[in-house]
């Protein structure tokens, strides 16, 4: 029978890519997205068990990393907070673009942990809001309204909106 | 106004900071060490003492590196032709109709110290060292693979050396530095029994695979993707090949490697397999 270690390490090897990058957009950090993939895998490890039989393996560690987003950042926030990272700067006309990118890369990182953890499962992760609400454990209907709300604080035109529900 | 493109392209520019084959030491270093659950060993009825991650990770990632393709070549031993390989989209690459010239910094083949005694397997771990080290040393820069950056225990330098035996039938990839050192090798085309897909493995078991890991036999693999990387130098019969504590002779009847400091190894080739 396959040894725990080697199924997990398998595991890690295939998706470290897609969590740290998943946690990149989720927290907006580098630094920040390792050390909650870590803390992910370490008790991901440690259930392996359950994790292996799951369904779909990779979703249970997403939604462990979601929470981990969550309930981590609720205390790195205390210490840190978000708005002190941004910068303003100088816009040159050339450069329009990139700093209406960087000023959403500002709002998101502004937004409330659960907010954005909707913005990025469902715009990044392609989630339909039911599966999202599935993955935070709430109901569809905080989901859309917290999707409306984030939207709305990221001033993202509303009116261009898909429906990847449908 | 921003608009949903614009948060693409933010979330696009966040995950650009993660390269597609970027291995934090930040994760390796916090799974350095865990050992499986004394629950899980116990379930399962595994004889194997309790297995680190360091070492199931230096092995899943010398598969991941070597994942790429998967082979169907010519078989070793006593036949030199290759039938041919396909990769993963069914295309069938050419093969050189004769092996490919020595690497960069090999000696001779010629000169071989220990000849195979009339193609018998080493009876004993002592012979199989023996044997093993008697072989043409080959210098493994000729055979390694990419590159690695300080820091990355997933791909520690100097890197992936990678062979292919002259037949064509057996790949193996060596890698890992110290006590993560490792070697696995897949058997194109075989005729000794395998062992059974294990219920634990969801992904592929490539059953004719044998490994070295952790100073330890090993034989099959549970793997994502399909393996090998065909793409690597022929080692010529007779040649060893060293890497840290591991070294793998070729030899028209069989292909033998050995963890000189555990003296643990494997001799192979497609009617048979020993381990030591």
């Amino acid at each position: 029978m396959r040894l725990t270690a080697d199924d997990f390490a398998a595991y890690v090897a295939a998706h470290q890519t897609a969590l740290l990058r998943f946690a990149v957009v989720l927290c907006g950090d580098r630094h920040l997205a390792e050390e909650l993939v870590s803390d992910v895998l370490v008790k991901a490890f440690e259930r392996w068990t359950d994790v292996a039989t799951a369904d779909h393996r990779h979703a249970y560690v997403r939604r462990m990393l979601v929470n981990h987003y969550i309930s981590w950042q609720r205390k790195w926030a205390r210490q840190r907070p978000y708005g002190d990272e941004i910068v303003d700067c100088a816009v040159s006309d050339r450069a329009h673009e990139l700093a209406e990118r960087d000023a959403l890369l500002a709002g998101l990182r502004r937004l409330p942990r659960q907010q954005r953890a909707v913005i990025v499962l469902h715009f990044y992760e392609g989630l339909s809001t039911d599966e999202t609400a599935e993955t935070l454990g709430c109901r569809p209907g905080t989901v859309r309204s917290h999707l409306s709300r984030g939207l709305a604080a990221l001033r993202i035109d509303y009116t261009q909106r898909e429906a990847p529900d449908a | 106004m921003p608009d949903l493109s614009d948060l693409w392209a933010a979330f696009a520019r966040l995950e650009a900071e993660i390269p597609d084959d970027y291995r934090s030491p930040v994760i390796q270093d916090r799974l350095a060490g865990l050992r499986e659950p004394a629950s899980a060993r116990g379930r399962r009825g595994c004889t194997r003492n309790s297995r680190t991650v360091t070492a199931a990770l230096s092995a899943a990632a010398a598969v991941a590196a070597l994942t790429v393709m998967v082979t169907v070549m010519g078989d070793h031993a006593d036949d030199r032709t290759p039938i041919g390989n396909h990769n993963a989209t069914g295309q069938v690459p050419s093969l050189p109709a004769s092996p490919p010239p020595s690497p960069v910094g090999t000696p001779p083949t010629s000169v071989i110290t220990h000849p195979a005694p009339n193609g018998a397997m080493p009876a004993t771990a002592s012979d199989l060292i023996d044997y093993v080290q008697g072989g043409a040393p080959t210098a493994e820069v000729g055979y390694q693979q990419g590159s690695s950056q300080a820091g990355q225990p997933m791909r520690p330098r100097p890197g992936i050396a990678e062979f292919t035996t002259p037949s064509g039938n057996i790949v193996c990839g060596m890698m890992g530095a110290a006590s993560t050192v490792s070697v696995t090798c897949l058997v194109i085309q075989h005729t000794y029994p395998t062992p059974p897909t294990p219920s634990s493995c969801h992904l592929n078991w490539v059953a004719s695979s044998l490994s070295i890991l952790s100073g330890e036999v090993s034989r099959g693999l549970c793997l994502g993707g399909e393996p090998f990387d065909p793409i690597s130098t022929v080692l010529p019969y007779g040649s060893t090949l060293r890497h840290g504590s591991l070294a793998c002779r070729s030899e028209s009847a069989f292909l033998s490697c050995v963890d000189l400091a555990t003296r643990h190894g494997f001799a192979v080739n497609r009617a048979e397999v020993r381990t030591y």
